[in-house]
């Protein structure tokens, strides 16, 4: 049995959350794997980061009572986005495809649980964040944007030497990679 | 831009933590302001002109090229 009678209640709070974090990244890795077999097709970021994210989301919902007010809103509009995203994965896969050119409405239905997460994000930055942070992530944003488009756009040149062609969703991926390198080397700026 | 604002902390016998707290920003915000790596923006410099009861002339002042 867990020994866990030297923490305060909240850090025992944490320690639990981080277990039932790391609880659902490992159960949802092992779905994902025998679903989409990612694995098998070497697609290790798909495996890594939608787990990872979703992992994040249980931990901060179960952090909620401890967040202060502009966090906690952020956490629960993130989390209400992304429930409503998976639902509407789940609706468009098991829907039958109209004829065209309906079709593509339907393939649209996640943009719209996104719209929404966006604009939670955009909150928050300009609502929850005190100047400082703001000024940083700001930064991170801004070098992420412009690394993202400008590695897509050059990664073209690699791929006519005969490279593997760019997945759409790599450029996603790629973008929080540069979004939290350039959180450290904005946020070392001004430390 | 130069800043008194640590000198004027430490004589209040405030942590950066409590500076921070007062002035509802975040403690690394109070470290960069002092240590002068960033330059806080006007309604903060007037929230800590008001909170010190000095002008901002007398916690700020405009480094010489």
């Amino acid at each position: 049995m867990l020994y866990t009678g030297f923490m305060n209640s909240k850090t025992k709070w944490y320690c639990w959350s981080a277990l039932a974090g790391l609880l659902t990244y490992g159960l949802l890795a092992l779905e994902m794997n025998r679903e989409l077999h990612c694995w098998a097709n070497k697609d290790f970021m798909t495996m890594f980061f939608f787990p990872l994210g979703m992992a994040v989301l249980v931990i901060a919902a179960i952090n909620l009572k401890h967040m202060r007010l502009p966090v906690k809103k952020y956490h629960q509009r993130m989390i209400f986005g992304m429930i409503a995203y998976v639902l509407a994965v789940g609706l468009m896969n098991h829907l039958p495809m109209p004829p065209s050119p309906y079709k593509y409405l339907l393939v649209l239905l996640p943009v719209l649980p996104l719209v929404f997460v966006c604009n939670a994000i955009i909150r928050f930055v300009a609502e929850g964040l005190d100047e400082l942070q703001r000024k940083v992530v700001t930064e991170a944003f801004a070098f992420s944007g412009l690394a993202t488009g400008f590695t897509c756009f050059s990664y073209l040149f690699v791929r006519d030497l005969g490279a593997p062609p760019l997945h759409a969703e790599w450029a996603f991926y790629l973008m929080w990679i540069y979004y939290f390198v350039g959180l450290i080397f904005s946020g070392r700026r001004y430390r | 831009m130069k800043s008194r604002l640590r000198e004027l902390r430490e004589a209040k016998e405030w942590s950066q933590a409590d500076l921070a707290d007062k002035l509802g920003v975040s403690r690394q915000t109070v470290n960069a302001i002092e240590t002068e790596k960033y330059d806080p923006s006007l309604p903060l410099a007037f929230k800590i002109a008001k909170l010190f009861k000095k002008s901002i002339e007398e916690i700020f002042e405009l480094a010489e090229k």
